[in-house]
């Protein structure tokens, strides 16, 4: 990556001394899912940029996590099935969220 | 060879010992270092990258249910489970945002999200202490009436306070009232049952009550350290400890989620009003 891209790309998130800037004082936001970060970075990043990096983290690790599942499976012996519960509780949201991804990425290309 | 050691001469490597040690660290500092990592890895997300973070919080979730599948100390197993809950609803919140979703999605689909995974681990934690889900949750019936009053109270003045101050935002994004709403709702109870039902009762149980408060608070800080706003980070901190200590109290999660509630109802029409 060339560095004038680079730094265009670390630019449209904000920093933490970018949010220190101007004795900003006030509380902004309503839940933890509709911050200002989250806000900006929905309204100014590239659709491009959030599918691939952000996406891409999930996507992979619901992979992870769903080879473990399965090499427990295969395993077996006492408290498999207690393990792979465990690891539910992560697959289940991450596929959840893997699929939204990958779905809009699919109509993205679509469209 | 005689049994007897001589002083100050190591003992042999008993790899027993060696496998259970992590069973029996102390669960203050285990709950500490996990706290901690993870208001570490919220400040990289706000300061280096978002991908940056997400891509720490999956190796922090991978992490922490690789030494829940293995400790054999059921409440360090369960510490280690609910702890895991944290990073694994933060990469889905931050995977989700995106531009060609409307904003009531990606600000709503997590919420749901967040809530299915505190009721998944409910479930697990639940099992393996024999109790049921809602009982690992903390939600019975409110035992002192005084204090869920003075919690909803207390957060009308709050949204208040929040609507005025979110409102430019969230007219840029665009979400109407009845949206606002719906995710006020979704927030107070995902969230809620989050931090104060799952981490803070089992935090509870490892680290004694008056910890627990603090340590589920810093987290749920830190994931508001998107807001920008150091003292909105702070003013969210002491929201934390007041819906953590009313639940304390009370013996329930439900007057937390009342109170954010509240929080988040004025904060909704508040915003709508400045917008309108």
């Amino acid at each position: 990556m060339s560095m004038s891209k680079r730094h265009a790309v670390v630019m449209r998130v904000p920093n933490l001394a970018s949010l220190w800037e101007g004795g900003d004082w006030i509380i902004r936001a309503m839940s933890s899912t509709l911050t200002r970060l989250a806000a900006e970075f929905a309204l100014t990043s590239p659709f491009q940029e959030l599918s691939t990096t952000l996406g891409l983290v999930a996507v992979a690790l619901v992979v992870v996590l769903l080879v473990r599942r399965e090499v427990t499976r295969a395993a077996g012996g006492a408290g498999a099935t207690a393990r792979m519960r465990l690891l539910d509780l992560a697959i289940v949201p991450l596929l959840v969220a893997a699929a939204v991804v990958l779905g809009t990425r699919v109509a993205h290309l679509a469209g | 060879m005689s049994a007897e050691r001589l002083p100050g001469l190591p003992r042999p490597l008993d790899r027993g010992a060696l496998a259970r040690l992590g069973d029996r660290s102390d669960p203050t500092a285990t709950a500490m270092a996990v706290v901690l990592l993870l208001a570490a890895v919220e400040l990289v997300i706000v300061a280096v990258h978002p991908s940056t973070g997400v891509l720490l919080h999956a190796f922090l979730a991978v992490a922490l249910l690789e030494a829940a599948s293995r400790a054999t100390w059921r409440r360090q197993a369960d510490l280690l489970t609910a702890l895991a809950v944290v990073p694994v609803v933060r990469i889905v919140t931050l995977a989700m945002v995106g531009p060609d979703l409307p904003p009531v999605a990606w600000a709503g689909l997590p919420l749901l999200l967040m809530l299915g995974s505190t009721l998944l681990a409910a479930r697990v934690i639940g099992s393996s202490s024999g109790g049921s889900w809602s009982a690992t949750l903390g939600l019975a019936r409110p035992r002192e009436a005084a204090v869920t009053a003075g919690v909803i109270a207390a957060g009308v003045p709050a949204g208040l306070i929040l609507g005025m101050a979110q409102a430019p935002i969230l007219g840029r994004v665009g979400i109407g009232l009845t949206e606002l709403l719906l995710i006020a709702a979704l927030a107070a109870l995902a969230e809620e049952l989050l931090f104060r039902g799952l981490l803070q009762r089992v935090l509870a149980d490892a680290v004694g009550s008056t910890a627990a408060i603090g340590l589920a608070t810093v987290p749920f800080a830190a994931i508001y350290l998107g807001t920008g706003s150091v003292a909105g980070v702070m003013g969210v901190a002491g929201l934390g400890l007041l819906l953590g200590w009313a639940a304390n109290r009370t013996g329930s999660t439900w007057p937390a989620v009342a109170g954010h509630l509240s929080a988040g109802i004025s904060m909704a029409l508040v915003a709508s009003l400045v917008n309108a």
